[in-house]
């Protein structure tokens, strides 16, 4: 339905609906703004915190003042902190529940007819009609999995208002309670794997020429900022540092140079040289550099460089040793036998030996 | 630090080879990547064996290179596992000695296996191994993993295919107890 918006004239008699028209105008307009612009979710507060009831075994569990955005666009706000029903979880799920069980805690919008103030025009006798629609919340005490499908709920048409689609309302998830089905108490309650409100945007721009993207509100020191920008121009990731200071681990100039303060694991660059070493015993693999597959080697995009020499023991006195084969076949399997013996004796005993080993791993040319 | 990396018998936990390296994969490696589809084996105790062992009945595991004599001698070594699976496994030594491990293979009871000397268990895990002697060398036979109850007898091959005058290698890997092994010719 192509959106109307009210207009006027000096002379018209106004009516309730051209009144109204004009109200759901501003709250469609803003609704769609919100649904296509933002991603639904906790937007603020909303933190599910515990006390302890008389017993000391159990938690009254109350949820914070606080503000979402659903899925059709509004708002659900709590103003006070609200105290979760036992009687209603109750009522929800049952005698018994799944003990240690994660129970969904579920918020949405909504809306009722405010009380009419006393001796307001109108508000008397069969006839009175309300003047302000207050706009509440709910709370719904989901059965186990109920939070497993809020993502499939269902959006309403591009040019409706906000509000539920075929009567029902969206949810959003502000936690988990865990239940005592014979005390009937909670005694627990988790945040763990809320939806948080987001951004939907191809472009995201900065005015000051400096972008950064954080993983906190607050640029807190010691955790993860990425900066686009700044001066000099380039690429940066790294930690805050205390006033917004960035210590980088990791810079792209705007020239095109890497620097890294740490290690760069992964794809291998033209011309690079990895190296293992150490000692194996007879039968095995030689093992391969870190970071290089045998399916690189396969394809020749590495040549491998092998060394092997027999690992000689600390010697006893009385025993002598000598190696009789140490070699690796093409699968780098080592064959190591030695012939140990005692005294002036030329014959010995052939058993398996070690052999210590060097392979040098070298990057024929850039792998994709 | 170098890690070291055991090769063992999954069903008795005798390692059978190793190797040292400084940077062993985090996410670990499948036993396959360091045998390929076998882990030949060219001696047990001071037997000669040709044996490769499949990798199917190998496992491979990881800790720290604190015990040189693994490299030289690893048939005397273990992988303990924890019943609980609260720590990792670890490589220690192997105190019994094969002597504690009689093995014999005669036309009237087959191949047996007899431990004696070990207190700490009533039965224990084994693998065994026969491998007969003749030109060309056929491939040994690794038995399906057995119980040997101990201080009497334990049958681990029945006496059909067993010739007089015929000499077969066999190997006993009896949990806690280091490989033993025997050439055997058939008397009766």
């Amino acid at each position: 339905m192509t959106p109307e918006r009210p207009a006027f004239f000096e002379g018209q008699i106004l009516a309730a609906a051209d009144l109204t028209s004009a109200v759901d105008y501003g709250r469609s307009e803003v609704a769609r703004h919100e649904r296509y612009l933002q991603d639904w979710g906790v937007a603020e507060g909303l933190e599910l915190t515990t006390t302890p009831d008389a017993t000391g075994k159990y938690v009254n569990v109350t949820l914070g003042a606080g503000m979402a955005i659903d899925g059709t666009g509004q708002e659900i706000l709590v103003t006070t902190p609200y105290p979760l029903s036992k009687a209603d979880f109750f009522t929800a799920n049952g005698a018994s529940p799944q003990a240690g069980a994660n129970y969904p805690i579920l918020l949405h919008r909504l809306d009722s007819a405010a009380p009419a103030p006393p001796l307001t025009t109108g508000a008397c006798g069969p006839g009175g009609q309300p003047t302000r629609t207050q706009e509440g919340f709910a709370i719904t005490y989901g059965g186990l999995g109920a939070d497993l499908d809020l993502d499939q709920q269902q959006v309403p048409d591009v040019s409706a208002g906000p509000g539920p689609v075929n009567g029902n309302p969206w949810q959003v998830l502000v936690g988990f309670v865990q239940w005592d089905s014979s005390a009937r108490q909670f005694t627990s309650a988790t945040q763990q794997g809320l939806r948080y409100a987001g951004v939907k945007a191809d472009t995201v721009s900065a005015r000051s020429g400096t972008l950064a993207l954080r993983s906190q509100p607050a640029a807190t020191p010691g955790q993860p900022v990425l900066v686009i920008g700044g001066n000099p121009l380039g690429l940066t990731f790294g930690l805050y540092q205390g006033g917004n200071a960035v210590d980088a681990r990791l810079t792209v100039s705007a020239q095109g140079d890497v620097t890294a303060t740490g290690t760069i694991k992964g794809a291998l660059a033209q011309g690079e040289v990895r190296v293992q070493s150490g000692i194996v015993t007879d039968g095995l693999v030689i093992p391969l550099p870190e970071g290089i597959t045998q399916d690189q080697v396969d394809r020749g995009a590495v040549t491998l460089h092998l060394h092997v020499t027999p690992h000689t023991p600390q010697s006893v006195p009385g025993t002598w040793y000598v190696p009789v084969d140490c070699s690796v076949d093409a699968s780098r399997q080592l064959s190591c036998q030695v012939m140990i013996g005692t005294g002036s004796s030329l014959s010995g005993t052939v058993k398996s030996g070690a052999a210590d080993y060097l392979i040098v791993a070298a990057v024929a040319g850039a792998t994709p | 630090m170098s890690k070291l990396t055991v090769v063992y018998l999954k069903d008795s936990g005798h390692v059978l080879a190793a190797l040292t390296r400084a940077d062993p994969p985090a996410a670990g490696e499948p036993v396959g990547a360091l045998v390929n589809k076998g882990l030949p084996v060219s001696a047990v105790d001071a037997v000669s064996a040709d044996v490769t062992v499949p990798v199917t009945n190998l496992a491979a595991v990881t800790v720290d290179d604190n015990q040189p004599d693994v490299l030289i001698n690893p048939q005397h070594f273990q992988v303990v596992q924890d019943p609980s699976g609260q720590t990792p496994p670890q490589v220690a030594s192997i105190g019994l000695a094969a002597g504690n491990v009689a093995l014999t293979i005669d036309t009237t009871s087959g191949a047996q296996v007899v431990v004696s000397n070990v207190f700490t268990a009533v039965s224990l895990p084994a693998v065994v191994v026969l491998q007969k002697l003749a030109s060309p060398s056929p491939a040994p036979t690794i038995l399906d993993p057995v119980t040997v109850t101990l201080a009497s007898p334990t049958v681990v091959a029945d006496p059909a295919g067993f010739v007089i005058g015929d000499t077969w290698n066999m190997y006993a890997f009896v949990q806690g107890v280091r490989p033993a092994a025997s050439a055997i010719t058939i008397m009766s």
